[in-house]
């Protein structure tokens, strides 16, 4: 089984960080935003199980913290733990499924808001985690399940074809 | 490589190894100690970070004005060849229109408040996790900015610098749940006091207001200078409504900013304002 080019995840990465500080603001859908970066950790966890999962997030993490300029590592510890559990999935069901690539997303999104709310919580940032769950993560985990079924399947068909295996084989 | 055999214990070594390395990163960062590596990274990204901004910027731009030219169309099918050779003109020039306008109210704004000094600053960049409420302007320390320096417009004040790198920083929105500006109300013969909040969806709060104060819709909202971490007399919104409950012992008026904070292309930071450190401030209330 071959593996994916670990430069070309990198470079998708340092793009999908770039898209989500500085393009997709300018694009909101009722006030929420596309995060490209947690479908970038969504289709790593998928395609490599827990623990590629965790090591890929924490990667993302690190650029989507250079390239916002905030607290290094807040990102980078989110979307460990979020890549961790969005693996999970993997060894439960097939993950090449729309409502697989939805779900996760979803799943993925939660974990990652809640661990980051409860880290700027930590850090003094004073505000209500459960206001902060309604209004602004569970909206844009929704939003983001939705572009999901496009964005990971599709990403999740291109790494079978450049890697040349496929769900079923590792089944 | 795919590995789904990793057995559990291996699994939980690899996410330890990797917690604990993003927990020392932060620990790093917030000590300050990774500030070379975050300049020598700011060199590389905040170029790429401004050329990308303004394009998608003028794509967004050039979007709205598709749209703009569709309705047009349907009101008056007779001038849609017009409209469209004139569209495409309007599209090349409103994009520079817009940031020239904005350049000019701010220098109207500079030149008509002279006891500040003001660094203009383009917005590169949006807080990637949408629960801060924070911007990313393309000046930083090489630019004169430190931590605390207070961010304006022409219509008023957006918050202030709360990191900053060698070419750019991070600016908190009032906006932000996490931000208290002391205020007070340009209405009534008093001046009425008290803290306007962010909230969690985007909006701002003024608290803590006397029961026996007057607050009215439409009343200008501007900072008090109390506490010493803003400067006084910039505007911060408009009374939209007031909510007055006998029983309560203060009352609460939700603030209309006059900036669209959505809309944000261009702001000005005050370079010579230096807020007070938080010990030394004075939290003892308005005067009476």
């Amino acid at each position: 089984m071959n593996d994916v080019s670990r430069p070309a995840i990198v470079i998708l990465m340092i793009l999908a960080s770039l898209v989500q500080v500085s393009v997709v603001w300018h694009f909101p859908l009722f006030g929420l935003v596309w995060l490209p970066m947690l479908h970038v950790v969504t289709l790593l966890a998928l395609w490599y199980g827990p623990a590629g999962g965790a090591g890929w997030g924490f990667v993302a993490g690190l650029f989507l913290d250079a390239f916002s300029d905030a607290q290094w590592g807040l990102s980078a510890l989110a979307l460990t733990l979020a890549g961790f559990v969005g693996g999970f999935a993997v060894s439960i069901v097939q993950p090449n499924r729309i409502i697989v690539a939805a779900v996760t997303t979803l799943w993925v999104a939660m974990v990652y808001f809640v661990i980051l709310g409860a880290l700027l919580i930590t850090f003094d940032y004073s505000f209500s985690i459960g206001e902060m769950l309604l209004q602004t993560a569970l909206p844009t985990a929704l939003i983001n399940a939705l572009f999901a079924p496009l964005v990971v399947l599709a990403g999740f068909r291109l790494l079978e074809v450049t890697s040349g295996s496929s769900s079923a084989r590792r089944r | 490589m795919r590995d789904f055999n990793v057995q559990p214990q291996a699994l939980a070594v690899r996410l330890g190894l990797l917690v604990v390395a993003a927990v020392l990163l932060v620990f790093l960062s917030r000590q300050g100690w990774l500030r070379p590596v975050e300049d020598a990274v700011s060199y590389v990204a905040v170029p790429m970070q401004r050329a990308l901004d303004s394009t998608t910027g003028a794509a967004a731009y050039v979007l709205g004005s598709f749209q703009e030219t569709r309705d047009l169309r349907e009101e008056n099918e007779a001038l849609r060849l017009d409209v469209e050779k004139l569209q495409r003109q309007v599209i090349s020039l409103r994009g520079a229109e817009i940031e020239n306008r904005t350049l000019r109210e701010h220098l109207g704004y500079a030149q008509a408040n002279t006891e500040w000094n003001f660094i203009s600053a383009q917005v590169i960049g949006r807080d990637p996790t949408n629960l801060l409420d924070a911007i990313i302007i393309d000046v930083g320390q090489n630019g004169g900015l430190k931590e605390g320096m207070v961010v304006v417009t022409h219509l008023g004040v957006i918050g202030k610098v709360t990191r900053v790198s060698a070419q750019s920083s991070n600016v908190q929105l009032i906006t932000s749940p996490s931000s208290a500006v002391n205020a007070v109300v340009q209405g009534g013969v008093r001046r009425t006091f008290g803290i306007v909040y962010g909230t969690s969806d985007g909006r701002l709060e003024m608290r803590y207001v006397l029961q026996t104060e007057e607050l009215n819709e439409r009343d200008i909202v501007v900072t008090s200078g109390i506490g010493g971490g803003l400067p006084k007399d910039f505007v911060v919104g408009k009374v939209l409504s007031v909510q007055q409950e006998d029983y309560e012992e203060f009352q609460t008026a939700e603030i209309q900013p006059y900036v669209d904070f959505s809309q944000i292309e261009h702001v000005m930071v005050v370079a010579n304002f230096v807020p007070l450190p938080l010990e030394e401030r004075d939290f003892s209330g308005p005067p009476q």
